[in-house]
């Protein structure tokens, strides 16, 4: 028996073919149909419970849910019809029943499924003079805090963490309206995913602690950007205000992280405006940030012609962007340095960890090792760094530059002691470092929400960065310094724009030939070589 | 008190339940037991079973009446997965208590029942889901079940036919929402006792993800004498569309509430006159719940009907469990009302939108009226919720609340009125209309759980 691959359905009265097996929802939704739904979610099992989904189908005696019918031939599916938009105002006004509306002071307004499905398919007023049921506020664990009264049973949560988590703390308690989402007693939510459970929550009953009363989301900007945390490359976005990142969440991206992040990813970007954030620039009498592409480039080129090119030593790091890496190297093979002369350093590696779900932790906590060995070669972080280090003890080395990019990750002790024996030392640094000598130069580094350009993932994928927060006034990112000096140098005529830098690129370094920046997207491609 | 007709009927299910030692193997042996089965699985092949089910007409004595023979034939007969037969001895419908006489009084007959459908389906293991509060007779039942397998009718041979079956009792935790059937199935797995969406049918996708038939206690009972005395003998009893003896469970106000097995298609009256004793204490009749709580109620002109699936639903109400609930002229039908919305509100498994909220905001509307503070919109819209309730959840409890609440407002809405009217010189809230909310304040429906609480009943 073969099985039918497609089935034929007529949605609205449009003849529509579909993948047999598939659900109506997402039948409707690919064809941009306006079906609205609490608890259904693409990443998880769907459990058909908030009924809010229903629509009329042809001979079924009652309205059926969308999300766990699936197609059949011969289909008739009104999603629009006066039954169906009825049964999915009757679904809000039960659903509104017991809500608070405490929406001004409901961290999830603005983003709300019942705020805006009340206001496209729910009616006005409220027939409920009856006492609301109360149910509990508290902590669930891990920077989770419920609040209980605006929970609408949708079960997103409870599904994550048993399915995708796999560590099933929440669940479902009690019965009837005083049905709850809760964990056990002694037994708190502490999976490394488990901030994700506030990005699916429907309404605002899970709520992340570290974002409570931070914004409103309605004025936040939103930029796409790639995780930094591990070498996974989870698709995010950075949602800043006032050049402050507020909160990171998870973007969909079914060939890296499905619709997830962990933990580490999520809350890991204090450090960007944190105590500890060095904006110093230290360009010998001078600190002016304006100055410093002159300065880089006339030093550069005088340590060059006094003692030689391969006095020069560059150490760069697993976090720098495509772009960071190959203007550093093209500014070097301008002076002539040998290539061995670039080194990398990396975070220290963490533990892998996988989850039920399929949703993975990388060992290597470094966002773009494979674009550090994709343009500077695979023994950037072994013999070349390793070489460089005996030639700076050895006192073979005049000048050094250091990218000090790692958040929690301060420099080697041997870079502090090699800064200290050259002649020229310049350090682009992220955070704080005591241990520098006062000879040193100091730049800022970019952090990576400041970041407009690349990284490759452990699997080879080549995501972009936008910049969602601004250096401050003056500062330059690195790309752009470095492009300035180039420029300096003679070696270029102007800076490009980040699309025209990664083209650019694209035209020299092998692992990324045939990808342009238009094509990339929001999903990224597999670069040549990659084992995707 | 009536004179009692009940000679004419000969008791099938309940005929030996009055007897001492009824429970017991060497009775039940005593009087032919076991030689139905036996006969069906030396003589019968599985499909004839089902064909000779089918041909009976015997529909689902649980309450939703299903063709039990054809509940049946869908499970698929090529498979890998193991088939199981779950005997549904959750009676949780209000008013229903005749699967209790079955299991505490006559528990082979069940397991003959059981054996002859587990051979039918090709299934090899049977769950007996029973009521926690069942207590006796679950005990009745296990010892029931130890003795057969003793005697070779349970195990790896049974009555030397090379048919394996293994029989296992697992007792609920006190959840009308079990009794449906995939909620008992989620119980039965390990889980929240929580419905699921059908299709997948269990018949099909049931118990673990295999194939699961899940029948009643009576209806299985029922299997046992269909082989006994034939199919034709069966069909004989009551009317084509569902023949058959019947037991209905009479409770209320009567002279004499109880089980009584009586053929299908009996007339309400006479079951509440001459088998029950008539309204109790010389009073007239108001109105009977003719199949349990989650059926429509029918009003005293309207009790002229006979106990059929038809003729029920041809004055839109159901058979439904059997639990013939009486009420007399004094009873305050606000009252009723909120006592089943109560029990709906409480069962409902929170899962459904519609049920989860509509439920306990029924009762709170229907409290709020009993306690003097109803309005009378509130009529309308106990209504309007009702039905916006029914056929928009995944099982049918949202439905099973809101049949009794329409039909009780719509045929008593004189009393509803009355108690409206009554209440209008309470303190209201200006805007709504509703009771007067003092900050902090429980409702009425709340208080009242929470005295249920404090006061431990």
């Amino acid at each position: 028996m073969t099985e039918k691959q497609t089935v034929n359905l007529k949605i609205n009265g449009e003849e529509v073919e579909a993948p047999a097996g598939e659900m109506l929802i997402k039948v409707c939704h690919d064809r941009g149909l306006d079906v609205p739904f609490f608890c259904y979610h693409p990443g998880l099992v769907p459990e058909g419970n908030c009924r809010m989904c229903l629509v009329e189908v042809a001979k079924a005696p009652k309205p059926m849910p969308a999300c766990t019918t699936p197609v059949a031939d011969g289909m008739e599916i009104e999603t629009h019809s006066g039954a169906a938009k009825d049964a999915r105002a009757d679904v809000l006004e039960f659903m509104l029943a017991n809500h608070p509306l405490d929406c001004p002071i409901c961290d999830k307004s603005g983003e709300c499924l019942l705020q805006d499905h009340s206001y496209d398919h729910g009616r006005d007023g409220s027939r409920m003079v009856d006492v609301k049921q109360i149910k509990p506020t508290k902590d669930l664990g891990n920077g989770v805090k419920l609040w209980g009264n605006r929970c609408i049973s949708c079960t997103r949560c409870v599904r994550f963490c048993s399915d995708i988590a796999g560590s099933g703390e929440l669940a479902m308690v009690n019965r009837g309206d005083s049905s709850v989402v809760d964990v056990f007693p002694g037994y708190p939510l502490q999976n490394p995913l488990s901030g994700n459970v506030v990005d699916i929550c429907p309404v605002g009953a899970l709520i992340s602690e570290d974002f409570l009363y931070q914004a409103r989301v309605w004025y936040e900007k939103k930029t796409d950007s790639v995780c930094h945390e591990c070498a996974r490359g989870c698709n995010i976005e950075l949602q800043t205000l006032n050049n402050e990142v507020k909160r990171i969440v998870a973007r969909h991206n079914d060939a890296v992280n499905d619709y997830w992040i962990c933990d580490h990813g999520r809350y890991t970007y204090d450090y960007i405006l944190g105590p500890e954030r060095s904006l110093e620039c230290r360009l010998g009498d001078s600190a002016n940030p304006a100055n410093a592409p002159g300065f880089l480039a006339r030093k550069l080129r005088k340590s060059a012609d006094e003692h030689g090119a391969d006095s020069l030593g560059v150490v760069v790091s697993a976090f720098m962007n495509n772009e960071a890496l190959y203007l550093l190297g093209s500014l070097l093979q301008e002076l002539g340095v040998p290539a061995e002369n670039i080194g990398a350093c990396a975070r220290t590696d963490g533990e892998e960890e996988e989850f039920k779900g399929g949703f993975r932790i990388s060992a290597d906590r470094n966002p773009n090792r494979r674009g550090v060995e994709a343009i500077l070669g695979k023994n950037a972080f072994s013999s070349h760094a390793d070489d460089l280090l005996k030639k700076a003890k050895a006192s073979g080395l005049r000048c050094l530059l250091l990218v000090s990019d790692m958040p929690g990750q301060p420099l080697a002790d041997e870079w502090i002691e090699a800064l200290d024996a050259v002649e020229f030392g310049l350090v682009f640094l992220l955070e704080n470092d005591s241990r520098i000598p006062e000879t040193v130069h100091l730049l800022p580094a970019t952090a990576f929400s400041e970041r407009d350009g690349s990284i490759i993932n452990e699997d080879g994928r080549v995501q972009l960065l936008r910049a969602a927060t601004q250096l401050p006034r003056g500062v330059l990112s690195l790309d752009e310094l470095l492009q300035d000096a180039l420029v300096e140098l003679g070696a270029r005529e102007s800076r490009l724009s980040p699309r025209g830098l990664f083209d650019e690129m694209a035209g020299v370094v092998p692992a990324l030939a045939e990808i342009r920046h238009g094509d990339l997207g929001e999903a990224g491609l597999s670069a040549r070589g990659g084992e995707e | 008190m009536a004179e009692i007709k009940q000679e004419k009927f000969e008791k099938v299910l309940t005929k030996y339940v009055d007897e001492d030692g009824s429970a017991t193997l060497e009775f039940y042996r005593g009087h032919g037991g076991y030689e139905a089965a036996e006969r069906v699985l030396k003589e019968m092949k599985p499909g004839e079973v089902i064909e000779a089910v089918k041909e009976s007409t015997l529909r689902g004595r649980g309450g939703a009446g299903f063709p039990c023979g054809v509940k049946w034939s869908f499970v698929p007969k090529e498979t890998d997965k193991p088939k199981y037969l779950v005997v549904n001895a959750d009676e949780s419908e209000p008013g229903t208590f005749k699967d209790r006489v079955l299991m505490e009084r006559d528990p082979h007959q069940l397991i003959e029942g059981s054996l002859i459908s587990a051979y039918a389906i090709e299934s090899h293991v049977c769950y007996i889901y029973i009521r926690g509060e069942y207590y006796d007779a679950f005990l009745t039942m296990q010892k029931a079940i130890d003795e057969a397998y003793e005697a070779g009718i349970l195990g790896e041979n049974v009555l030397g036919t090379g048919f394996r079956l293994d029989m296992t009792m697992h007792r609920g935790a006190g959840a009308y929402i079990c009794g449906e059937e995939t909620g008992l199935l989620s119980s039965l797995e390990g889980k929240r006792g929580l419905p699921k969406i059908k299709p997948p049918f269990p018949a099909v996708e049931g118990l673990f993800g295999c194939p699961t038939v899940v029948n009643n206690v009576e209806t299985l009972s029922c299997v046992t004498h269909i082989f006994d005395r034939g199919v034709d003998w069966f069909k004989s009893i009551g009317p084509p569309g569902g023949p058959g003896p019947k037991l209905l469970c009479v409770c209320g106000h009567v002279e004499r509430p109880g089980t009584y097995e009586v053929p299908m298609g009996i007339n309400l009256l006479d079951l509440v006159n001459d088998y029950a004793g008539g309204v109790w204490k010389k009073r007239e009749l108001k109105a009977i719940i003719p199949g349990g709580t989650s059926a429509k109620i029918l009003t005293a002109e309207e009790c002229d009907v006979n106990m059929d699936y038809e003729s029920l639903a041809a004055k839109d109400t159901m058979l439904g469990s059997g639990g013939v609930i009486v009420m007399d002229e004094k009873t305050d039908m606000v009252n009723a009302l909120y006592n089943i919305l109560r029990f709906y509100a409480h069962e409902s498994c929170g899962q459904c939108t519609p049920c989860r909220e509509g439920t306990g905001w029924l009762a709170k509307i229907c409290g709020r009226i009993l306690h003097g503070t109803g309005r009378m919109e509130d009529l309308d819209l106990m209504i309007d919720l009702a039905q916006k309730m029914c056929g928009r959840t995944i099982c049918v409890l949202a439905d099973a609340a809101a049949f009794p609440c329409e039909s009780i407002v719509r045929k008593f809405r004189l009393e509803f009125h009355e108690k409206i009217n009554a209440g209008a010189g309470h303190e209201r809230d200006i805007h709504t209309g509703g009771p007067l909310v003092q900050p902090g304040a429980l409702s009425a429906h709340n208080q009242e759980r929470l005295d249920e609480l404090q006061g431990g009943h």
